[in-house]
């Protein structure tokens, strides 16, 4: 179904046929847009279980992109995940590869609870082997991309990659990095990367969010918490500066998360 | 089998086959005639499909009436 340009409608219509029965998968082109809709999604969507005391249900997806590269300048290149991870009620997913990307969504589409579907823009087109069969990838299990005792690494969507390629580089100098993605930042799988900066001692989370009240500021904390007789070293953030998403491409490379500014990071710890 | 495709399209092919696993599963895109969408999005959507879910419209209009909702609940 065509929709037109009117997030507050077509995501209010989604969440009504949800809560009436069926299982809408609406695609909000940029989460940049998803402030015109915030009520529909916060306050109603969020909350129905909740408020009518778990009787409702609703099997809603939101499919949307997220994320700079594409000389898109402010409106249109943001990743905004953290604001709805921060909604008690909400799922929030950001796959990291066309294989992630299948059994997510079909994970998504099968939960009885509203889900945020990112996708990072420079993802898109990337490749990778999928099986052709259906399979879903449940939420809030980690993967463990990459196993390494020196230092752990957590990424989300595209940050992964770039992790992998900090990774690579790294295990030449001979320090092993363990890359961990925890696929969806709702449910939060805190427990994966616990035990793994129990194992190396150093934590980098790397998130293309801008810095304040990002998932790498409350997962920085929530190791803290959970296991700072563990931690060797402070826990490095590598983000986003805080402030919007450049259109100068000079800029906007400087503006995302780098595998130099990764790698530099963890030569800092060591 | 796998096979190698991109991101993109492991997102379609995903979208297709839970709607043809559930009927109940409808597929909506902002724009995507407009030109906004993939080419062929709506097409790899599964046109027929998405035509014949045209009859639920009634059920979107009546999820944007809260007072419905309520009642439906009750």
């Amino acid at each position: 179904m065509d929709t037109p340009i009117t997030e507050s409608a077509f995501i209010g219509a989604a969440v009504g046929a949800a809560v009436c029965g069926m299982r809408p998968v609406a695609e909000l082109m940029y989460i940049d847009f998803m402030g015109v809709c915030f009520d529909q999604i916060f306050n109603q969507a969020a909350k129905f279980k909740y408020m009518f005391g778990g009787k409702a249900e609703t099997p809603v997806v939101i499919r949307t992109s997220i994320g700079a590269g594409l000389r898109a300048a402010s409106h249109h290149s943001q990743s905004l995940y953290p604001i709805f991870t921060h909604i008690p009620g909400l799922k929030v997913v950001v796959p990291s590869s066309p294989y992630e990307a299948k059994g997510l969504l079909i994970q998504a589409v099968r939960d009885n609870d509203p889900v945020i579907f990112c996708e990072h823009k420079s993802l898109h087109y990337i490749q990778e082997d999928v099986p052709e069969g259906s399979y879903a990838i449940p939420f809030g299990e980690a993967n463990i991309v990459r196993d390494g005792g020196d230092v752990t690494i957590v990424a989300f969507g595209l940050m992964v990659q770039k992790s992998m390629e900090a990774a690579s580089k790294l295990a030449k100098e001979g320090i092993q990095c363990e890359v961990i993605d925890p696929r969806t930042t709702s449910p939060l799988d805190l427990e994966t990367i616990v035990e793994s900066v129990e194992k190396t001692g150093y934590l980098v989370v790397v998130d293309e969010s801008n810095p304040r009240c990002s998932m790498a500021a409350d997962i920085s904390a929530q190791v803290t918490d959970q296991a700072f007789g563990s931690l060797k070293g402070p826990v490095k953030m590598v983000t986003a500066p805080h402030c919007p998403p450049p259109f100068s491409d000079v800029l906007e490379d400087l503006y995302i998360p780098s595998p130099n500014k990764i790698t530099e990071a963890i030569r800092s710890l060591k | 089998m796998a096979r190698i495709i991109t991101f993109r399209e492991a997102v379609n092919e995903a979208l297709l086959q839970e709607m043809e696993r559930d009927p109940k599963v409808i597929a909506m895109g902002e724009d995507v005639i407009g030109g906004s969408g993939a080419k062929g999005e709506m097409d790899a959507w599964g046109g027929g499909h998405l035509d014949s879910q045209r009859v639920y419209m009634e059920n979107l209009v009546i999820g944007l009436w809260i007072p419905q909702l309520l009642s439906r609940l009750s």
